[in-house]
């Protein structure tokens, strides 16, 4: 659980850094992308690989056209107006999902057939092992990109400055396109890895709250491992309250640990301090 | 080099520069001075495509730049060092320098060609390699100014603008950095200056010009500038 709010932290973040607004879309494309997984999974019955590739790609398409529909109108407005048309699309690509694909659940096949692994006296669900492995292939990849290639160069130099980033000809419009593109992958990963967990319906879009917290326990800023670490905090302390206190709140019992930790240290566990001297 | 062609630009509906023309020839250090909000900001941002002029035109080598994006416009050979530094505060002096040449990494420069001009960068302010992975932020306001100007001349520009250099600096590094800027001159880049601090502006440039609510009011020689009664009176100190 922590390694999916994990990943749909990590888009959130992305987007934040580089707008400086909140994408509250990102639990409708998780949505979408879980959809978009089904569709080429169950209903074009394409093997596992090629469709998850596939899945990505055509998502990344999505993102980079939402941020062009949804970000570039109000690029020049405070960011809250980003925050209330990202709300809006939101609400709208949950909606047309249903109309869509209906609204009777999807049960998404286990991507492995084996349930479990056996070390010594452990048993470990090979969903969550693979799900594990995913979050740490796809958390080695945005680190390389973001600090290993031209482009995630770019990328942050966007989330620092845009003014300045234009004015030294980086193409902060297209670079932002691609944020849109690499977040709605990110949120991708995360549907099509809650697909076999949850469901698939237009509610897995309330994870995007679970990856807000994630964002926010590990701190928004220019780290990747952070939120990554924020999501498994926020996971465990829901299972945990679940399993200790009471299952009926579980998601209260998240809500108000991150209400607390809001208190204890709002720029969360890795977040840049506010007021550099720059 | 650089023709201005009688440009109007506004920000909204206030117009702040009118029907203002200017040229810069090559290998000369050319400055703009006037009073704050005069409009010397706006020209170089204007020149740099991040305002669009209503009017006029700017020429750069033969071609037309008005319209032109910013990344076209540092591609054929033009760079700004912001006022204010402008650093990028969380990268390291290596990263803000990569920032540079980041419109020639797009045109496919290798990345082995930008460290050899990041060397050279390091050769002509040996306090950069000094502090090579510091991050920016955590730089003097002299060591920020000499990054920023790095930075610029990484993207291996024809013309260099430089918007308020000597801002905030203490006396004895004013200095030091127009006789930076004198150096990078004779090594063959082209140089427009804006600056508040005429008496040192004028004196390292070869013209100038003198700006007035988004007007040129005065051009000519730097050295008669400098002896001009009116310039004197209003931007020497007497």
């Amino acid at each position: 659980m922590g390694a999916i709010y994990g990943l749909i932290g990590m888009g959130m973040n992305l987007i934040f850094n580089s707008t400086g607004g909140l994408n509250i879309a990102q639990g409708a494309l998780v949505t979408l992308g879980a959809y978009a997984g089904v569709t080429f999974t169950v209903f074009l019955k394409l093997p596992v690989v090629p469709a998850a590739i596939l899945t990505i790609a055509a998502m990344a398409i999505v993102g980079s056209i939402f941020g062009y529909l949804i970000y570039e109108p109000v690029r020049f407005a405070v960011p809250t107006r980003f925050m209330l048309a990202a709300l809006g699309a939101g609400i709208f690509i949950t909606e047309m999902a249903q109309i869509v694909w209906g609204p009777i659940p999807f049960v998404v096949p286990r991507f492995i057939r084996q349930s479990s692994l056996r070390f010594g006296n452990l048993v470990f669900d090979t969903q969550n092992l693979l799900i594990l492995s995913v979050l740490l292939v796809v958390v080695a990849i945005i680190y390389m990109l973001l600090n290993k290639t031209q482009i995630g160069l770019m990328m942050r130099a966007v989330g620092q400055s845009k003014e300045v980033s234009a004015l030294m000809g980086i193409p902060v419009r297209t670079i932002i396109r691609y944020t849109f593109a690499l977040s709605t992958a990110l949120a991708t990963v995360a549907g099509v890895m809650a697909g076999p967990i949850f469901f698939v319906t237009p509610s897995l879009a309330v994870l995007m709250s679970k990856g807000f917290a994630a964002a926010v326990i590990g701190g928004f800023g220019r780290n990747v491992h952070g939120v990554i670490i924020g999501g498994f905090i926020a996971g465990v302390v829901e299972v945990f309250a679940a399993f200790f206190i009471s299952s009926s709140y579980r998601d209260a019992w998240g809500f108000a640990f991150l209400i607390l930790f809001l208190l204890v240290r709002p720029r969360g566990l890795f977040g840049e301090a506010a007021g550099e001297k720059a | 080099m650089l023709t201005i062609d009688g440009i109007n630009v506004a920000y909204g509906k206030v117009q702040v520069l009118h029907d203002l023309s200017l040229n810069v020839k090559e290998n000369e250090i050319v400055t703009i001075i006037g009073s704050n909000g005069a409009g010397k900001t706006t020209t170089l941002n204007a020149i740099m495509g991040a305002l669009k002029p209503t009017k006029g035109k700017i020429d750069f080598l033969g071609k037309r730049m008005d319209q032109l994006d910013s990344n076209k416009i540092v591609a054929s050979g033009i760079s700004i060092v912001p006022e204010g530094r402008r650093v990028f505060p969380d990268f390291s002096v290596y990263e803000n320098l990569l920032t540079g040449a980041c419109v020639r990494r797009m045109h496919g420069t290798k990345l082995a060609e930008v460290e050899n001009d990041i060397k050279r960068m390091y050769e002509l302010f040996p306090r950069l390699k000094e502090r090579h992975s510091q991050k920016a932020w955590s730089l003097s306001g002299g060591e920020q100014q000499m990054l920023a100007i790095a930075r610029s001349l990484v993207s291996r520009p024809k013309l260099l603008l430089l918007d308020e250099p000597s801002l905030g600096l203490a006396p004895v590094l004013v200095r030091e950095v127009f006789d930076i800027i004198k150096t990078i001159n004779k090594d063959g880049t082209t140089i427009l200056l804006v600056e508040q601090n005429a008496n040192m502006a004028l004196e390292h440039s070869d013209r100038a010009y003198v700006i007035e609510s988004g007007k040129i009011v005065v051009e000519g020689p730097a050295d008669e500038l400098r002896h001009s009664e009116k310039v004197k009176k209003a931007y020497l100190g007497g």
